[in-house]
């Protein structure tokens, strides 16, 4: 059923692979990890392009199994997520009016800091490009849902980076 | 660590973005990850990618053009 030849179907693999990192990596916060999450989900993709359908959206497909195989994960390690996410919060020291590498470094630390649904759905809809009717088919909910997520986890990340009022003086 | 889910209190809900902030956090997370979109892929994911398109190509020879 494949109408795109193999070669091609690696290779749309390898274009979405340094988004997919991106991806892996802000949800997770350490890079072994993520391109562990990585590897599987282009081993589990190659090994099921029979059912996928060309001319659908292969980056939205890979980043649905991506994003299921973090949550098994979270499901059966969560004693162990939590020590990572502890790791985080007691590394939210760098002060925020700072620029360059140590905003990079504020906005992971500041991610770590919002509830799971809250992260991927910022993420994905701020930083990866999808829409929201495509966020709510990779995370199986409603579209409202994600627009709410979205909302609340911007107001958080502007408290987090900007002081307690980060989002209320206008 | 507060737990997901739990952390909605109702001030940050219904608390208006100021706008300019508001751009900046997002003009921040896309840097953000547009600097880790920029690193480099590992070589252990390049060589799977190699291997993967190796078992396709000994496994359907002659498939050359579309």
């Amino acid at each position: 059923m494949m109408s795109s030849s193999p070669v091609d179907f690696t290779r749309h693999l390898l274009e979405v692979a340094p988004s997919l990192r991106a991806f892996a990596f802000s949800l997770c916060g350490n890079a072994d990890r993520a391109d562990d999450l990585v590897q599987e989900t282009l081993m589990r993709a190659w090994a099921s392009q029979a059912s996928f359908q060309t001319g659908t959206n292969l980056r939205a497909w890979l980043f649905t199994i991506l994003r299921n195989l973090l949550m098994s994960q979270y499901r059966k390690r969560r004693r162990e997520v939590e020590d990572i996410d502890g790791q985080f919060s007691s590394r939210l020291v760098s002060p925020p009016e700072q620029e360059g590498h140590v905003a990079i470094e504020d906005m992971k630390v500041a991610l770590a800091l919002l509830p799971q649904d809250q992260r991927e759905a910022v993420l994905l809809v701020g930083a990866s490009g999808f829409s929201y009717e495509e966020v709510a088919e990779i995370c199986g909910c409603a579209i409202g849902t994600v627009k709410s997520r979205v909302n609340r986890a911007r107001a958080r990340l502007a408290q987090l980076m900007y002081g307690p009022d980060g989002g209320a003086s206008a | 660590m507060t737990l997901p889910d739990d952390d909605n209190p109702p001030e940050t809900q219904n608390l208006p973005i100021d706008p300019k902030i508001d751009g900046l956090i997002g003009e921040k997370l896309r840097k953000y990850y547009d600097t880790l979109m920029n690193e480099p892929i590992p070589n252990r994911i390049l060589e799977l990618l190699r291997q993967l398109e190796e078992k396709e190509n000994s496994r359907q020879p002659d498939r050359g053009s579309e």
